[in-house]
């Protein structure tokens, strides 16, 4: 089935390419079209590499968060983790001297993207890090989440102000860069964007033992022999990495984070994370394909900003999984 | 006996509170043995759940020593205490989508290795702790599903998968309906004895309390922690003293509580015993002094003919009879209850 997405995801677009000849292209067999070839090495393949690394590591940090907060509706778009996320972003991007866009970032190559993987998971992790020692006082889910989602806002509104005092080339790449875009990662970005969030997930994996005692609540998970402060640190340093990372390169991307995990155990009917993980890749993988698709508008010439298409698929199912299990607590 | 359990000197409370210590109770010692059932008793606000958690190792200590199998608690590791003592708390699970198995199973985590698999011997203990409280019907539902009668075993069952010397529970029966809190504790009851393990429990079930300890461990508002058989407290009268409050008073006959009615007139009773002791509690309630032995000026007989009760009240030359304790009261009160 992901086979089946990806194929859809590189043929279809502005230039169609037939699936069948997508799977030869693929697979290394000569093709007629030289151009068609091109689209998909150098376009295609990297937009669809970027979609599942962005959906992955999405789904697997927003799973992560779910667990550690106790709350069904954690999610890094949710909890503001994104915003702090941007927040580094903008730092990076508005300020300096000259006009430091993210495409004259890009063009920094190696050095650029680290930058701004550095700085958007710093911004990550220092929401998340204020949210949970937040959560050390407030015992309450629904005040957290009111919380997180004030801190969001702080952020959005700081990186308001600075865009006010911004140059408008500044703010227009800003701009472009927060409808979120899975087109703008390069072949050569796309080496370290895999290897972050592969790192990030593998962590994420040897973590799925703590995040199961976590299920039981915090004191249980003490007199289980859980360490809870390291645990707790480094779930933050791995879903600040994978969200800050996705955020870095492809833009807030919103709802996969929170979707994906409900769905996986919907579908899967477990809360084991040992299933969950791998669960939310695929889960994650397909969905981030499937939005990609519905982006790219088949039949059109037209490219949707991704962060759209994830809103208008996410929210829905988030309302459907409320609606199934009459609260979400049945289904955490 | 074996001691399994010891208390030295333990203050508890809360020992990095923003204006230093706050201590809630201490310094205590106790101990347990193997094999014992203890009960946790005193009003609320002493500092039981608090107790519990110093001894869990939730919570730090002011200053003492808590040791199990002779180690001490606050020089091993989490995961080392986690083979010592394992614990059923207050907290609700949140996660209504475990199954009972995997909420089970994850008592073997101390055990289990970096990926939380299950081993042979794991999968054993698991079996053996199910067997154990008898839940084989609810292993395969989930969380969610389960009444709170049925939540507690399972977590009582959790706790048994984790094979710890000593087990902690705190207020193990609160929520529950009759049956089931007299089914949790028969059930620590026997798991104390055929497993030899140390199990300490806090309740307010003080008649269940004094049926079913070893000791009971009392602590009292005046900061004292009374440890005995429930007998000898009862009999030197430290059971009465901790929980008299006005209107109640501890009827050191029965070992129950009562509420104190303002007695106002005498009346006896006499007749079928069942009869007359639930004739002489409705009585009671209604504010009379009853009495078995010397006659009064009121009389009343319970009988039970043909599968029917009857009462028959008389005062002087008057006589009349009554189908209910309800009838027979209400005709006191209406009378206005004096002589």
């Amino acid at each position: 089935m992901c086979l089946v997405f990806l194929s859809l995801d590189l043929g279809l677009g502005s230039v169609k390419i037939p699936p069948l000849e997508v799977l030869k292209i693929l697979i290394g067999y000569e093709t007629e079209n030289e151009l068609w070839n091109k689209i998909i090495f150098m376009i295609r393949l990297p937009r669809a590499l970027s979609a599942i690394l962005a959906g992955s590591a999405l789904a697997v940090a927003g799973l992560q968060m779910q667990t550690l907060f106790h709350n069904p509706l954690a999610g890094p778009s949710v909890l503001g983790i994104t915003a702090g996320a941007s927040l580094g972003v903008a730092l990076v991007m508005l300020s300096g001297t000259g006009i430091a866009s993210v495409y004259t970032i890009r063009q920094l190559g190696i050095g650029g993207s680290w930058l701004i993987i550095i700085a958007s998971s710093l911004g990550a992790g220092l929401v998340m890090s204020l949210i949970l020692l937040i959560s050390f006082r407030l015992k309450d889910n629904v005040s957290l989440l009111i919380i997180g989602i004030m801190i969001g806002n702080i952020t959005i509104s700081v990186v308001s102000i600075w865009q006010y005092f911004s140059e408008p080339e500044q703010i227009q790449d800003y701009l472009m860069w927060t409808f979120g875009s899975l087109g703008g990662v390069t072949s050569s970005q796309l080496g370290i964007f895999s290897l972050v969030v592969i790192t990030g997930l593998v962590l994420a994996f040897t973590s799925s033992k703590s995040l199961n005692t976590l299920l039981l609540g915090e004191n249980y998970a003490l007199s289980l022999g859980l360490n809870l402060m390291n645990t707790r640190i480094f779930l933050i340093l791995t879903t600040s990495i994978l969200a800050g990372a996705v955020t870095g390169f492809c833009g807030p991307i919103a709802f996969i984070g929170i979707a994906v995990p409900h769905l996986a155990r919907s579908v899967f009917g477990t809360s084991d994370h040992r299933i969950l993980i791998p669960a939310c890749l695929i889960l994650g993988t397909l969905i981030m394909l499937g939005c990609d698709i519905i982006a790219q508008l088949p039949g059109s010439q037209i490219t949707l900003p991704i962060n759209a298409i994830t809103a208008l698929l996410g929210s829905p199912i988030v309302v459907w999984v409320i609606i199934k299990n009459r609260n979400l607590r049945t289904s955490f | 006996m074996n001691i399994a359990l010891e208390i030295s000197k333990l203050e508890i409370g809360y020992p990095k509170y923003r204006k230093g210590a706050i201590k809630v109770a201490g310094p205590i010692d106790i101990s347990i043995g193997e094999g014992e059932l203890i009960c946790l008793l005193g009003p609320n606000g002493v500092g039981k759940t608090t107790l519990l958690r110093t001894m869990a190792g939730i919570q730090p200590s002011i200053r003492g020593f808590i040791s199990i199998l002779n180690h001490n608690i606050s020089e091993i590791s989490n995961k080392e205490l986690a083979k010592f003592l394992s614990v059923v708390l207050t907290d609700r699970i949140i996660s209504g989508n475990l199954t009972v198995y995997e909420l089970i199973s994850l008592g073997r985590t101390p055990y289990t290795g970096w990926f939380g698999n299950l081993g042979k011997v794991d999968k054993a203990k698991i079996q053996w702790a199910i067997d154990n409280t008898e839940i084989w019907h609810l292993v395969h539902k989930s969380i969610h599903e389960l009444s709170d009668g049925e939540r507690q075993k399972v977590m009582v069952t959790r706790a048994l998968a984790q094979d710890t010397p000593v087990i902690l529970l705190d207020e193990p029966t609160a929520h529950l309906d009759l049956p089931n809190r007299i089914d949790i504790v028969r059930l620590l009851r026997n798991l104390a004895r055929e497993t030899k393990k140390a199990i300490i429990m806090s309740t307010h079930e003080l008649d269940l309390a004094l049926q079913v300890a070893d000791k009971i461990w009392l602590m009292t508002m005046e900061n004292h922690m009374y440890a005995g058989s429930p007998e000898d407290l009862v009999l030197n009268d430290i059971f009465g003293k901790t929980f008299t409050k006005e209107g109640i008073t501890f009827d050191i006959k029965h070992g129950v509580f009562k509420v104190i009615q303002p007695h106002n007139a005498e009346i006896y009773v006499e007749g079928n015993d069942v009869g007359v002791f639930w004739t002489k509690r409705a009585l009671e309630r209604h504010g009379y002094t009853v009495t078995s032995s010397q006659k009064k000026p009121e009389e009343i007989t319970v009988n039970k003919e043909k599968n029917q009760w009857r009462w028959n009240y008389s005062k002087g030359n008057d006589a009349i009879h009554f189908a209910s304790i309800e009838e027979l009261t209400s005709y006191l009160i209406q009378k206005g209850g004096h002589p």
